[in-house]
């Protein structure tokens, strides 16, 4: 292994160790039993009975007195909590606060001026709550709390280790993440998908089990690829327990878990099911493939109706005709129309290309029928010569001359400079009218391509005739005249170019699959000491128990983890998924070790609200959104985020929520919003990511950030294609993952270097001016105006009199870019309270 | 510059000043002194903030800044700092007595004994390997503690110690703390520096450097290792001048209102504190990081001039370019794991050794040429030693060591030229005048002017201090 595998692999390593989170102080940590040096009590005992390992209880919402009224039952955990230290929750935030909370907290952006005056004037009882319901039901939505998920299971884009190269096709399964939160996906299923998408319908789920960093240099030496492999299944069963469970079960890889119930043997269990998945690309049977398969049918009928309708539109090939009579010849497909005549031999002679040796990708000969047939297919019999081949290429070979597949990489090339002929000998004669040809069906290339040649057919070997030359044609670059053909040709290469994409077999980096190798304990963790033989099963010492034989299939190993995972009895599961969402929607979890609920995590603030949450979702279908919608419409939630000198004494952290947290935005729905009061965000969904950094084709992938952007960088951050530990130079400073580790938590800091790269910045400065061009074109000219709309776009409201006053000055002295580039700045815009 | 009284440091700024600071930062930044030690309990209930003025120490301190050179990973003591020629005659043998692995992957119980000579140098005559020519020569400038005690399990844990005095995460680290108990006496560049390596951040990345739960102000702001060492530091040409100053004044304002009517809101105060730093690091950074004006004699000493040193040097040199310059606190990383010798220790090691032996040495000369050795801390270490025993016989390196281990300290008040501390004869454990963590901690604290146990910052009505209640002891025989 190389020094940075190496390096990558003790991170991974020590990074799973590296959950143990802080004991948050007064509220979480605060009855933990440690002694003076802050080790955890670790007594079987303790072990067993932890409090997440216990059942879920379904305790009552206790009856709370105070000040604030409850809305539903969070409601009445959390006063009555804050009532046991004295304290009262703050009342509800203004309605213009809500909205921008919301929008930002569930769609993760900011809101129109047209909604904000749409919801201030909204005098329905339940405003609010239909607010909740349109924000949930926006495809947006699934945009922004993937973004969360893709946070905890470490996707990124790019291999890691020193190599780091792209992966251009692990994009779908963040689009699967995507579509999961937009259709509610019941959570137990989005487990199970994610572990064995391949038996439910859904392969690109699967993505997330090879989610992480893989080291493609492999050692000749057999330790260190032992080593390597080992890494890889440990990046998975780390990731899968913290993310799923909460447990931190990648300790127990050299010797049974310091703090928790889980034993070396149980890691390898788990590893076990894990053994036959491997990183790479497999084909895609997405849940669109039936949906493929009726558009290619319907396509592949209008095509040939096409086809028909251009045979007779087509001019006649005039061997020795004048220039210009037909259009100039096409790299991707030609057609030559001839009166029909019987034919045994086709020959299609090259006098003269625009470079290189000539390459053909396809040869079809159609019969001059009603239904007309390609003949030249090798399946029919039909042989194929030529006057020579390209030397030593797989993909240039003559057999791919007719052998119904197109592009480069199936083509043929003639071994001279400029010439060669390619013959077809069809198994009987028939009557033909028509030959199509090209150099790449795929248009990816130019070269090589015939300029000049001469077709001939013949019933008898040496009876050649020409049925068609290069001579009638058009100049290469010649423009061809509006015509009913030329339509008819662009309806056909619009038409081919959707069937070439629908046919496409899809791939995606979403793991191999193959036969699972053998798993054993290694003494150590060390690949070379390999112990007893151990099959794939659940942990012992809590959920249901169950044992997979030696033998069994690697898919059954994944389906089984997952139905275990997604047991409602397992009492880690729902616990930890619903303390997550809590923590996006209120500032920290009620654990505050989101990834680590073991005995060196935090204790829950909450223990019965957590639980009540956690029966909710099992009992409402594991639905995410029926959670979220308890959150967002609770008074807890919709407290105004005002300071309380009295609180702060007791509860400074806010643990008890006797307010809503205020917070920075993180970087994506920063860099949203400011595309998005720019008047540039396209909102575009799905598919591959843009990419922030220059493109280069290094063995090493090099990754230097682009100085300029244009609107294939203006989507949201969230289809950013993004590499593993390389950081955007703006918004990277914002506490951005960097996919080299799984991030539960972010961190949120506040440094000079923000300021700067918001200030100065090439792609906020670019922005700040489309921002003004904005405020110009849609409040003209009158600087009050503009003052005005941008305070409204930035910040959701009107500018005081004394701030239009100082932002006219500001606007006349020295122009409405340097106006907007201060709103962009301004503590309001980049805070949600 | 840090001689002179911080009051006048900071007027004489103000008049150079042309980045347009409105008025309320100008009384922001004649504040009065505050003094920590002194001052009287507050009402529970008042508003905090937080600033990064000058603050007075509890007592008269030895020390005003620090440079960490921090050496991530765990460089072996028992081929660098700690000889023990014992281990001669149990080479390749096995180890008489029980390990204390941590990570263990591939460890054998045979003896390694260093493949590397020690002498003797200095007046002191301290013991050091022929890997570290360098610290040969600065050797009666240097206080060798060769028994450092984390006894942690593995590196995150370990780097928490030595950052925090917590092996858990989420805690402030030693410079946030510092920065917080003292301010800065610079107000035109971050309190708290991090030198990062061009490949990449240590284990744990940016919670090196964390301000854990003390306000975002006490960060470590990160310094690149190229050029631009600081990204987006300039608006456009067209955009200086009276626009900006303009442009920040009507910005100010707006945050200024934002938080008058979000009273104690510290992240927001940070954020306005992070502009106004902004601004003015847009002249003195520039200043403070560009090496130019050194003289050929200066690089030469750091190692400039030649590849193999000049990147480790250039930023050991900056280091000092920033404490002359007021900087409290500067912390030099090396890159993920770059002293984790698990293997081909007998390659890796002399090469790391090589990659800082010339800078580090050349820092503490030159801070002593410059009369700032006195005043400044500078310590060399990371958050382990390694085992006296073979690991991976195939590729031979050695396993982690927690229980025992070497670092180095000099100036700013620590005694020059002694070897404090031993551990056992085969290097594996500390046994002798022990220096855990925290005691190295309270050490520090103490040569700062501040007592451990009264540096407090008030969380959640508690008193939460750096050392955490542990019963840390000043090693007063070093200082």
């Amino acid at each position: 292994m190389t020094l940075a595998s190496l390096r990558l692999a003790l991170l991974l390593f020590v990074g799973s160790i590296g959950l143990f989170v802080l004991h948050s102080g007064v509220v979480a940590g605060q009855d933990k039993k440690t002694d003076a040096r802050g080790a955890v009590d670790d007594t079987e005992d303790a072990k067993k009975s932890h409090w997440s390992f216990r059942p879920l209880i379904r305790t009552e919402p206790p009856e709370a007195v105070n000040g604030v009224k409850a809305r539903n039952a969070i409601d009445r955990f959390i006063l009555a909590r804050l009532e046991k230290d004295k304290l009262h929750a703050s009342p509800e935030a203004d309605r213009r606060i809500l909205l921008r909370r919301l929008k930002f907290d569930l769609l993760g952006l900011p809101s129109t001026p047209q909604e904000i005056e749409a919801f201030l004037s909204d005098a329905r009882p339940d405003a609010y709550e239909k607010l909740v319901e349109s924000l949930l039901a926006s495809p947006h939505y699934g945009e922004r709390w993937a973004r969360h998920w893709l946070d905890v299971v470490r996707f990124a884009e790019s291999d890691g280790f020193e190599t780091n190269l792209h992966r251009p096709n692990a994009w779908p399964y963040r689009d699967y993440v995507i579509g999961a939160f937009n259709s509610d996906k019941p959570y137990d299923r989005f487990i199970l998908e994610q572990l064995a998408g391949d038996k439910l319908g859904a392969d690109e789920a699967t993505g997330f089990l090879v989610g992480g960093p893989y080291d493609r240099v492999k050692s000749p030496e057999i330790g260190l690829t032992l080593q390597q492999r080992t890494d890889e299944l440990h990046d998975m069963v780390s990731t899968t327990s913290s993310v799923f469970l909460g447990l931190t079960i990648g300790c127990a890889r050299c010797h049974d878990h310091k703090f928790d119930p889980v034993s070396q043997v149980d890691y390898y269990a788990i590893s076990a099911m894990f053994a036959g998945v491997q990183h790479g690309e497999r084909p895609v049977n997405d849940a669109h493939a039936a949906d493929r398969r009726t558009k290619a049918a319907k396509l592949k009928t209008e095509l040939a109706a096409l086809d028909r309708a251009i045979a007779k539109a087509e001019p006649l090939a005039e061997p020795g005709g004048p220039a210009g009579r037909r259009a100039p010849v096409s790299t991707t497909e030609n057609t030559e129309r001839f009166t029909p005549v019987r034919a045994k031999f086709v020959r299609f002679t090259i006098l003269a290309t625009n470079n290189l040796e000539p390459c053909l990708d396809e040869l079809e000969i159609f019969t001059a029928e009603a239904e007309p047939r390609n003949v030249a297919l090798a399946s029919l019999g039909t042989k194929a010569s030529s006057s020579g081949d390209y030397p030593g290429a797989v993909i240039h070979k003559l057999e791919h001359i007719n052998d119904g597949r197109y592009g480069n990489g199936r083509s043929w090339i003639s071994n001279e400079m400029g010439k060669g002929w390619v013959q077809l000998e069809l198994p009987q004669p028939q009557e033909i009218d028509r030959i199509i040809w090209g150099r790449d069906r795929e248009g990816k290339f130019a070269d090589r391509l015939a300029l000049k040649y001469r077709i001939e057919v013949a019933l008898e070997s040496g009876m050649w005739r020409v049925v068609a030359t290069s001579e009638d044609r058009a100049l290469p670059g010649t423009k061809l005249p509006d015509s009913p053909l030329s339509r008819l040709l662009n309806r056909r290469a619009e038409l081919a170019r959707d069937l070439r994409e629908v046919t496409q077999p899809a791939v995606a980096y979403i793991g191999k699959f193959t036969p699972p190798e053998p798993t054993h304990r290694l003494h150590r963790g060390d690949p070379m000491a390999k112990r007893e033989k151990v099959k794939p099963a659940s942990l012992a010492s809590f959920g249901r128990r169950f044992e997979l034989p030696e033998a069994a299939a690697d898919q059954e190993r994944r389906l089984a983890l997952g139905k275990w995972i997604a047991d409602p009895k397992n009492p880690l599961t729902a616990r930890v998924i619903v303390n997550r969402l809590w923590q996006h929607h209120l500032g920290a979890g009620i654990v505050d070790t989101p990834s680590d609920f073991g005995l060196n995590g935090s204790q829950p603030t909450h223990p019965e609200l957590l639980d009540w949450l956690a029966m909710e979702l099992i009992d409402n279908g594991w639905r995410l959104k029926h959670i979220h919608r308890l959150i967002v419409t609770s008074a807890t939630y919709r407290q105004a985020a005002t300071g309380n000198a009295k609180a702060e004494a007791v509860d400074a952290g806010n643990r008890l929520w006797w307010r809503y947290p205020a917070r920075r935005l993180e970087a994506e729905p920063l860099r949203d919003a400011i595309l998005f009061v720019s008047g540039k965000l396209d909102l575009r969904m799905g598919g591959p990511g843009f990419d922030l950094f220059e493109p280069n084709a290094n063995y090493v992938k090099v990754y230097t950030p682009k100085k300029a952007f244009g609107p294939q960088e203006w989507r949201r951050m969230i289809y950013q294609s993004k590499p593993r530990m390389q950081l955007d130079d703006t918004f990277g400073a914002f506490d951005c993952p960097d996919g080299g580790q799984i991030t539960p938590k972010r961190n949120r800091s506040t440094t000079p270097l923000q300021a700067l790269n918001l200030l100065n910045s090439p792609f906020m400065l670019q922005q700040a001016e489309f921002f003004a061009e904005r405020l110009k074109k849609e409040a003209g000219s009158e600087p009050k105006d503009q003052a005005r709309l941008g305070f409204l776009l930035a910040f959701g409201r009107e500018p005081t009199l004394q701030e239009r006053a100082a932002a006219v000055a500001l606007i006349r002295e020295h122009g409405a870019v340097i106006f907007c580039r201060a709103l962009f700045n301004a503590s309001e815009f980049l805070y949600v309270s | 510059m840090n001689h002179r009284p911080c009051t006048l440091t900071r007027r004489h700024f103000l008049a150079q000043s042309t980045m347009g600071i409105g008025g309320l930062a100008l009384a922001w930044l004649l504040n009065q002194e505050k003094l920590l030690g002194d001052e009287p309990t507050r009402p529970e209930l008042e508003q905090r903030s937080f600033d990064l003025l000058p603050k007075r120490p509890h007592f008269k301190p030895r020390a005003r800044a620090m440079i960490s050179m921090f050496m991530q990973g765990g460089p072996s003591h028992i081929d660098l700092f700690d000889p023990k020629p014992v281990m001669a005659r149990h080479d390749g043998q096995t180890f008489p007595g029980t390990i204390q692995y941590d990570n263990a992957a591939e460890a054998s119980a045979k003896v390694l004994h260093s493949p590397w000579r020690f002498c003797k140098h200095g007046q002191a005559g301290i013991e050091l390997s022929e890997l570290l020519p360098g610290l040969a020569e600065i050797s009666d400038e240097i206080c060798l503690v060769r028994s450092m005690r984390t006894g942690v399990n593995n590196h995150g844990q370990s780097i928490n110690a030595m950052n925090t005095s917590r092996i858990l995460n989420g805690r402030p680290a030693l410079g946030s703390w510092l920065t917080y108990g003292l301010g800065s006496e610079s107000q035109n560049l971050p309190a708290y520096v991090v030198l990062a390596d061009p490949v990449s951040h240590p284990v744990l990345g940016v919670d090196n450097w964390s301000n854990g739960w003390l306000p975002s102000l006490y960060q470590g702001t990160v310094v690149r290792s190229q050029e631009p060492r600081i990204l987006n530091l300039d608006p456009p040409a067209h955009m200086r001048g009276q626009s900006q100053e303009r442009y920040l004044e009507f910005l100010e304002s707006l945050n200024r209102e934002h938080l008058r009517q979000r009273p104690g809101e510290l992240d927001l105060e940070a954020r306005i504190a992070t502009y106004e730093l902004a601004a003015r690091m847009q002249t003195a950074a520039r200043e403070a990081l560009d090496i130019s004006n050194e003289s050929a004699a200066v690089k030469s000493l750091y190692g400039i001039d030649e590849p193999a040193t000049a990147e480790f040097g250039t930023r050991c040199l900056i280091a000092r370019r920033l404490v002359e310059r007021g900087v409290r606190f500067v912390q030099i990383c090396t890159r993920n794991q770059f002293w984790d010798h698990h293997g081909n220790i007998r390659n890796a090691l002399p090469a790391s050794c090589r990659y800082v032996d010339t800078g580090s040495a050349a820092l503490v000369k030159d801070l002593k040429n410059h009369g700032l050795l006195d005043s400044t801390v500078v310590h060399w270490g990371g958050e382990m030693g390694r085992l006296p025993v073979v690991q991976n016989e195939r590729n031979v390196g050695r396993d982690h060591n927690t229980h025992g281990f070497s670092m180095w300290l000099a100036g700013g008040g620590f005694k020059g030229g002694i070897a404090y501390g031993a551990t056992d004869e085969f290097g594996h454990r500390a046994v002798e005048n022990i220096v855990n963590h925290y005691d190295y901690h309270a050490t520090l604290l103490h040569l700062f002017g501040l007592d451990h146990r009264r540096l407090v910052y008030r969380r959640n009505g508690q008193e939460a201090t750096l050392t955490d209640n542990q019963t840390a002891r000043v090693v007063s025989e070093i200082v």
